[in-house]
């Protein structure tokens, strides 16, 4: 709910009453100046009941958690409080000002990021043997050494809850103020949504969003750039962004090659993103231009199907998928050269999606990059799908903030592929 | 032995135990809660006291209709916790928000667990009268929430208040919280 600019004293008594009156047993009406916990009318819970309505009625966060001591439980002190934290300070409330603020809302950064990876590690030779697959096939032909899995214990939810509290930690922001949760998850399904379910899982506030974007591999970016656009919308905004796939459970139940399957894993990335003028830019990197677009060229060379009985069915076209998604995200860090006025030499790090680690080296080849400048996270976790350029992305910037060398602005690419064929990228400095 | 009290429904349940004293040794706190899961347990809303639960404010604590609930008390398993603090520094209220195994949150629950209330009382001491409910409640959420969920055992009973005459309603209150706290936790003060 959105807050009233300007509320004069009989609209903040009318407020207050209502609020009061809605926690007494009908018919008792209170005068405004009486002191509603000194005369019994509430006790200490009953007022604690009628400040939590306040919050809901006007949008004020932590209204009254802390009320001056010198000042009377009264309606009428609760209506001049009301107006007190309506009262901004002059500059912020002209036009000029949020016209400002809205073109550097546009500015956004990320302040605080985590992840969590499925608590159980599998080895690739212990994986070529479960799914009958030749010997190294897995661990010389994809690269992968180990995949992380989620524990009988572990689902998305919980994945994604770990990711968010490192990074709702990092960023020392409070669940209160979180505006926006944008998820995205191909694994979990159902209703209500992951965004839903995380949500009550996170205990946000209940004027916080939740909003569920698609894109499978590409859906973090997605995300991040819906993160972006709506805090347009809310220059003062918080949005907490998280992907969390549990691709070991869902692949195994369906009818999908086995040398598919070995190539996933299970994991969860977070994000807290705000307006740039509200970050240390020391601490944080800008979200800089979006690229994104589809080509259903590719369309068939992965398709996964639930049929009306719910089988699903996953058909798998390999070489052709790798080819197409490493000469398009060889085409994305071309755009994203364009677009940010540097060259991916000069990039600190590329936060990629990875297929498979095979795939990942011969992009870095055919792109000319050093290996050594993507974080190489499906090596030792497999496809985390829409976590992995995410949790790619956390190790990039976790090795930034350690780095002593400030003498250059720090620049990030990131890339992604997914079925479709659908891309995303970004530009973070 | 406990005796029945005079209370009215849905609290028809609940014994005097004033005057009782232990015979025995105490119990672990685990085996405890494993005792308690033996008792009325719910995963959602409509199973805790057998009926719906209504609230009147978004994100507000629910009530029951006493002539509805067919108990006062009942015990559950839940995901997260987070706590809010109220008031000023001489008067300070503390209240709770859980997600039960179904999914669904219990907002703004007083806590009413008297380890909790007495840990609470010294966290304050520890950090000074002086210190703001918002300040208290972020320490509560990172670093007590921190240890909280890092046990096995994460389970609540959740009581209902006798009501005030003539309102018609019984609010959900947090009886009691496992894991209770530990005064180790106060060491990072």
């Amino acid at each position: 709910m959105s807050s009233p600019e300007n509320l004069d004293e009989s609209r903040a008594l009318e407020l207050s009453r209502k609020c009061v009156v809605g926690r007494l047993p009908s018919g008792a009406i209170p005068g405004d100046d009486d002191d509603l916990v000194k005369t019994g009318i509430l006790d200490s819970m009953g007022w604690v009941d009628v400040l939590i309505s306040i919050e809901s009625a006007t949008g004020l966060r932590d209204f009254g958690s802390s009320w001056p001591e010198s000042k009377g439980k009264s309606i009428r002190a609760l209506a001049d409080m009301i107006r007190e934290a309506h009262r901004k300070p002059p500059e912020e409330n002209t036009r000029e000002h949020l016209v400002a603020v809205a073109q550097d809302g546009s500015e956004v950064s990320i302040k605080g990021w985590g992840y969590g990876l499925g608590s159980v590690t599998v080895d690739a030779d212990q994986i070529e043997q479960k799914l009958h697959l030749p010997p190294h096939k897995i661990r010389d032909g994809a690269g992968i050494q180990a995949l992380r899995f989620a524990a009988p214990t572990e689902d998305e939810l919980i994945l994604g809850q770990r990711a968010a509290d490192i990074a709702l930690e990092m960023a020392e922001v409070a669940v209160e103020k979180i505006d926006f949760l944008i998820t995205t998850s191909t694994t979990f399904l159902g209703l209500p949504s992951f965004a839903a379910s995380l949500h009550s899982r996170l205990l946000l506030g209940e004027s916080c969003g939740a909003l569920d974007v698609g894109g499978a591999c590409a859906g973090l970016i997605y995300s991040l750039a819906v993160a972006k656009g709506l805090l347009r919308t809310a220059p003062q905004g918080v949005a907490l962004v998280v992907a969390s796939e549990v691709h070991s459970r869902r692949l195994s139940a369906a009818d999908a090659p086995q040398e598919f399957q070995a190539l996933f894993g299970d994991g969860a990335c977070a994000f807290i993103v705000m307006p740039a003028a509200d970050t240390n830019p020391e601490k944080s990197l800008r979200l800089g231009d979006f690229v994104w677009g589809c080509s259903g060229t590719f369309a068939s060379s992965l398709s996964v199907n639930v049929s009306e009985n719910a089988e699903t069915t996953v058909q798998f076209k390999g070489e052709q998928l790798a080819h197409a998604a490493v000469t398009q995200m060889d085409r994305i860090l071309e755009v994203l050269e364009n677009k940010s006025g540097r060259t991916r030499a000069q990039a600190d790090y590329l936060a990629l999606h990875q297929p498979n680690p095979r795939v990942v080296e011969i992009l870095a080849e055919r792109a000319r990059v050093p290996l050594e400048k993507i974080p190489l996270i499906s090596r030792t976790c497999g496809n985390l799908g829409s976590a992995t350029c995410g949790v790619s992305l956390c190790q990039a910037l976790t090795n930034l903030r350690a780095q002593e060398d400030r003498s250059r602005a720090p620049l990030i690419f990131m890339a992604a592929v997914a079925p479709g064929l659908i891309w995303g990228g970004a530009f973070l400095s | 032995m406990p005796a029945p009290t005079l209370a009215s429904p849905p609290h028809r349940e609940d014994q005097n135990t004033h005057g009782l004293a232990p015979a025995g040794e105490g119990v672990g706190e685990l085996e405890l809660v494993d005792m308690l899961r033996t008792a009325e347990v719910s995963s959602n809303h409509e199973e805790l006291f057998g009926c719906e639960l209504r609230t009147d404010t978004q994100g507000g604590n629910a009530w029951v209709d006493p002539g509805s609930a067919t108990r006062s008390i009942c015990g559950c398993d839940f995901r997260n916790v987070r706590f809010r603090v109220f008031g000023d520094p001489g008067d300070l209220n503390l209240r709770a928000k859980l997600v039960l195994q179904s999914g669904e949150t219990l907002n703004s629950l007083p806590v009413v667990d008297r380890d909790w209330r007495r840990f609470f009382d010294d966290l304050v001491q520890c950090r000074s009268k002086s210190r703001t409910a918002l300040e208290l409640e972020v320490f509560l959420n990172r670093a007590i929430r921190g240890e909280l969920l890092r046990a096995r055992h994460l389970f609540a009973r959740i009581g209902l208040a006798r009501g005030r005459p003539n309102e018609g309603k019984c609010w959900l209150m947090l009886d009691t919280l496992f894991p209770q706290p530990k005064a180790s936790w106060l060491g990072s003060v």
